[in-house]
């Protein structure tokens, strides 16, 4: 289903409960009433396209994603993905945690097998981690360097030296250990952990494991189809310039 | 799934043939090259395999432990050399009957395995060794030197392990042999 303007903000939420923490990236608070997408982002002050353009991207019916989001700027896809990021580490990475600690007390778990999920999901953390220290480090910066250059229209040296040595596509490695252990993970708790005393808490880390994978492949579709062939181009145009 | 693999287009197309009649509706795929073998298997569940002498000659038998085979020879020899594999031998040479016999035999036994209770996801001996070095961090080149087999089947196997489990990383494949008892705490460190 595409998300459009005129909709109620409500029953876009209504429509897939998993964009909750999306809207509250993209300043969006709850208590909205019954007013329209449009209206909540005015009153907002929410560029309503880019809304629109993240939301259906999250619910990922659309292929033309990359078109649509070529008319925003790099700066606010990027400070968009730098909200995802804090929301992983502040948020979901801590309630998996907790939520894994309290296996020990609920599952007929022995203290060794409950020591290798927990050993296993903090190396994980530590991948994740580690992840996106270097887009924070290096890759976002590298982006907003390219982006603002771009509209300069000027390119210095050591900008082209990066280009020629770094391009954004030898960033573009995979997300894929970090998907890999998460998947790992799910099936480690579904099919090889000892049935639990109790299903509710292993269902609910679980759950969150879910949550965060999908969240974690949007936001890997939007920097691979959206920011990579975005950047590729600006980087293109500014060696451009020197010929 | 059954598959048909043998080079002689007229044998191929015959035992597709009869196998239809025998069992309508159940998919077959006939091919000619080994390298469509191991593309077909990686995609799907073969649930009977008939294949002839010099297909099989080119795979690892080990690969195909847990599927049903059908050896195909051309003609019924003097002595039959037996090997270690479960497999059925067709002589393509045969009487109508001893043949139907065969195939009739065979398609039963399929249905029997397949509604039957041993799961797809069990682990072959073979894998499990695998599965335990590949915990006790060794690398594929080590693994294929110290259980006599090439890396490339190493590889094969840890595709199939893989599969089977739903575990992708070395990590992960850690956690699971401590958890099933292959290997011991202490040895993981």
């Amino acid at each position: 289903m595409q998300i459009t303007k005129e909709m109620k903000m409500a029953d876009a939420i209504h429509s897939n409960y998993l964009l909750l923490p999306v809207i509250n990236r993209l300043e969006i608070q709850l208590g909205f009433q019954d007013k329209s997408i449009e209206k909540v982002c005015v009153e907002q002050n929410v560029d309503v396209e880019f809304f629109l353009t993240i939301i259906n991207a999250f619910l990922g019916s659309d292929n033309k994603l990359s078109k649509q989001l070529q008319s925003h700027s790099v700066k606010e896809v990027v400070s968009y993905l730098l909200k995802t990021h804090s929301y992983y580490l502040e948020r979901i990475i801590p309630e998996i945690e907790n939520r894994i600690n309290l296996l020990i007390q609920y599952s007929q778990l022995s203290k060794e097998e409950f020591l290798l999920v927990k050993n296993f999901f903090e190396e994980y953390e530590k991948e994740l981690y580690a992840h996106i220290a270097l887009e924070e480090e290096h890759v976002y910066p590298y982006i907003l360097e390219i982006a603002d250059s771009y509209h300069k229209k000027s390119l210095s040296q050591a900008l082209e030296n990066k280009i020629n040595i770094y391009p954004i596509t030898s960033y573009e490695k995979e997300h894929s250990d970090i998907e890999a252990k998460l998947f790992d993970l799910k099936n480690i708790l579904i099919k090889y952990l000892p049935a639990p005393k109790d299903s509710h808490i292993r269902n609910r880390v679980l759950t969150e494991l879910y949550t965060l994978e999908q969240d974690l492949s949007d936001h890997a579709r939007i920097e691979n189809m959206v920011l990579v062939p975005k950047i590729t181009e600006m980087e293109a145009a500014l060696l451009a310039l020197k010929k | 799934m059954i598959v048909i693999a043998i080079s002689s287009f007229i044998v191929r197309k015959g035992l597709a043939d009869i196998i239809k009649e025998l069992y309508p509706g159940k998919k077959i795929m006939s091919i000619g090259f080994i390298e469509e073998l191991n593309f077909i298997q990686e995609k799907n569940n073969i649930s009977l395999l008939l294949a002839s002498a010099e297909i099989l000659s080119n795979i690892d038998l080990y690969l195909l432990k847990d599927i049903q085979l059908i050896k195909l020879i051309n003609s019924r020899p003097d002595y039959i050399e037996t090997d270690n594999i479960n497999s059925e031998l067709l002589f393509l040479d045969d009487t109508e009957s001893a043949i139907l016999h065969i195939l009739k035999r065979n398609l039963a036994l399929m249905d029997k395995n397949s509604s039957g209770s041993k799961p797809e996801s069990v682990l072959s001996d073979r894998e499990l060794d695998i599965v335990r070095e590949v915990a006790l961090g060794n690398t594929n080149k080590e693994i294929a030197d110290k259980l006599f087999i090439s890396a490339h089947t190493v590889i094969t196997h840890r595709k199939n392990i893989t599969r089977k489990l739903g575990i992708k990383t070395v990590s992960g494949l850690t956690v699971y042999a401590l958890l099933n008892k292959l290997i011991k705490m202490s040895d993981s460190l």
